[in-house]
């Protein structure tokens, strides 16, 4: 259920791009970047992306998503560490952490036939 | 080919009426406070323990939202508090922006200090969806199992408060307190944790202190 309003609200900002910049092209690609956390699926995106696109610009497209691993900063030790599960506790001193990577959700491509 | 490279939020336009809620919630100096739980936590009963003593010193309305159903606005509305209903469907997981703004279009704002939104039973996606409210309230009931917030950390970092409710079953559930809790500080070592019983009323003395702290401090602002 998730998946199908993020990935329409993807459909929708990939064709307000097309209209505002006038592409004409076939849209092949759409690339989003997806930190661990958001719990999405991608398989389960792209299900419904191919669900729906027939009869828009991105009829020929493909959904390419990238998932974002954990990455928290520890301001006392200064140092990333990369996570597996959220534990943001730093485990060279034990001190909070902050979540640096892995809640982004972005749109960060389109790829257009030349 | 070609690659145009975008790097947008596809959630910017529902950002924005988040922005537009918090704007008008800010003039007119309303907090807002969002339940959010996976099915079965309890958020229904907790708010049918403390919205009768929240309303005797506060004006107050509940934005109540279920994917099927008016049930859980019948419990509130018998009550005698004012809800306004949102049923987002079975196919939709948690409130939309757009319907939000429906919600608190509906309320008289003018004439309230506190809107509690009760968000459909869901940890995950509710978990980001800013409505444009003050604080989401994060419930996790000790049957859930002690490992949650570690499995959907989402919703507790972006959490103002964790209640752990149903404290009073826990020794017949063999649940591990003390793990649940250090679970949700691993998630977000600065969120505040309170461990509630909406069944017995433990803990809920606190939660209203808390509500109402809040509520100054917007008041104030």
């Amino acid at each position: 259920m998730h998946e199908a309003a993020i990935t329409k609200a993807i459909m929708d900002s990939v064709l307000k791009i097309v209209d505002e910049q006038g592409i004409t092209a076939p849209i092949q690609a759409v690339h989003v970047l997806a930190g661990v956390c958001q719990g999405l699926i991608p398989d389960s995106m792209q299900m419904f992306f191919n669900l729906t696109k027939s009869e828009t610009p991105l009829a020929d497209a493909e959904l390419i998503v990238t998932l974002q691993k954990m990455v928290a900063h520890c301001p006392q030790c200064a140092r990333d560490e990369d996570l597996e599960v959220p534990v943001l506790f730093c485990s060279h001193c034990g001190g909070p952490m902050e979540l640096i990577k892995g809640k982004e959700l972005l749109l960060t491509a389109i790829e257009v036939k030349e | 080919m070609s690659t145009i490279v975008v790097n947008v939020d596809p959630r910017d336009e529902a950002q924005k009426i988040a922005a537009g809620i918090r704007e008008e919630l800010g003039r007119r100096r309303v907090l807002a406070v969002n339940f959010i739980s996976s099915p079965g936590s309890g958020k229904t009963t907790i708010l049918e323990k403390i919205l009768p003593r929240l309303s005797r010193e506060l004006r107050l309305a509940v934005i109540e939202a279920d994917a099927a159903t008016r049930n859980d606005a019948d419990r509130l509305e018998a009550l005698g508090i004012h809800v306004v209903p949102i049923c987002t469907g079975i196919t939709s997981c948690h409130i939309s922006q757009a319907a939000a703004k429906k919600a608190f279009d509906a309320l008289p704002l003018g004439e309230l200090d506190l809107v509690v939104i009760e968000n459909v039973g869901n940890l995950v996606c509710p978990a980001e969806e800013d409505l444009g409210e003050d604080f989401k309230i994060a419930v996790l009931s000790v049957a859930e199992g002690e490992d949650k917030p570690l499995k959907y950390p989402l919703l507790f970092q972006c959490a103002g408060l964790a209640l752990l409710n149903k404290i009073d079953a826990a020794e017949a559930l063999g649940a591990d307190v003390e793990l649940m809790g250090k679970n949700v500080r691993a998630a977000n070592p600065h969120l505040e944790t309170m461990r509630v019983s909406a069944r017995t009323g433990q803990g809920l003395d606190q939660l209203l202190a808390w509500i109402k702290t809040r509520v100054r401090e917007k008041q104030s602002l």
